[in-house]
């Protein structure tokens, strides 16, 4: 199982406590998602990232919702070999 | 040369240059000569209730931030960089940092008051400041933006990165913008007032932007040659 979430090197020099926001899902759990598809976008310090699949799989969990905000080493989602 | 746009114009180049994975950077100097409310891509959402209630027209941008209302008062940059270029930065913080350096000098270069806030510097919030508005670009002081003598936000900035290229956006308040008009269109009538205090534009009116604008890019194509990443 991999967890998807934003690479500690986005959070360089971020105020400690400042949480990165999930602006959209690009699917849904269970999707068949392959390498380098979108999968969210989420926004930190008003810089926007789209997150991809780092590899075929199916998206088992959907843990943070659209809107919803989520602290640094935090998994948004997680992906299972597909 | 700036360039006139709409905020439409504006954001199709912005896509077009960072889907485009360039070896280069790509540069572009905007001008708004009509207004229009450019929601930050979190806002989403508001869209609806903020167009029924606009009098101009009103769009998403792809980057992070607040709403921004461009238009004569704005002076628009638009950097795409391939990510591999230094000057995009490790990190969304730290790719702010060459562009909005180069801002600062170049408004400097110009007369006027610009200091880009560092992370450090922004972190030492003094004793008496208006509260932000959140939901204003404006409205608020992010790493790397610039202010004036006063912590008065005179340039805002956002970004969007991809694994290829990361585009920043800067918009430079050349003269007073209506924010009369942003607040109501955004059902905040009550936070006009404030950004008014949150902000300071270079000039006291459109007179002179043009001007303005064209050492903004003759300085920025200037650094950018200069300093090759």
């Amino acid at each position: 199982m991999t967890q998807i979430g934003l690479p500690d090197s986005a959070w360089e020099d971020v105020e400690a406590g400042t949480e990165a926001l999930v602006d959209r899902w690009w699917v849904a759990e269970g999707d068949h998602v392959k390498a380098g598809s979108p999968l969210a976008d989420v926004v930190l310090v008003k810089t926007s990232f789209p997150l991809v699949a780092p590899h075929d799989g199916v998206v088992d969990k959907i843990l943070v919702a659209p809107g919803e905000t989520f602290p640094k080493g935090a998994a948004i989602a997680t992906l299972s070999q597909g | 040369m700036p360039i006139e746009t709409d905020a439409r114009g504006e954001q199709a180049w912005n896509a077009s240059a960072l889907a485009a994975r360039p070896a280069a950077p790509a540069m572009r100097v905007w001008l708004w000569p009509q207004p229009a409310i450019v929601l930050g891509c979190a806002q989403a959402r508001l869209l609806p209730e903020v167009a029924a209630r606009s009098p101009v027209s009103v769009l998403v941008r792809d980057a992070g931030g607040g709403a921004v209302l461009v238009g004569p008062w704005m002076i628009g940059i638009s950097l795409v960089l391939p990510i591999v270029d230094p000057r995009a930065g490790r990190s969304p913080t730290a790719g702010y940092r060459w562009l909005s350096l180069a801002l600062a000098a170049a408004l400097t270069e110009a007369g006027f008051v610009a200091q880009a806030l560092s992370p450090a510097e922004l972190a030492e919030k003094p004793v008496q400041e208006l509260e932000p508005v959140p939901w204003a670009c404006y409205g608020s002081l992010s790493p790397w933006e610039i202010v004036d003598e006063a912590r008065r936000k005179r340039v805002g900035l956002a970004q969007r990165r991809t694994r290829d290229a990361a585009l920043f956006v800067a918009g430079v308040l050349a003269s007073p913008p209506d924010w009369d008009l942003l607040a109501a269109a955004l059902g905040r009538q009550a936070d006009a007032q404030r950004l008014h205090g949150l902000t300071s534009a270079c000039l006291k009116s459109p007179i002179g932007v043009d001007g303005l604008a064209a050492g903004i890019e003759a300085h920025l194509r200037h650094a950018l040659e200069r300093n090759p990443g």
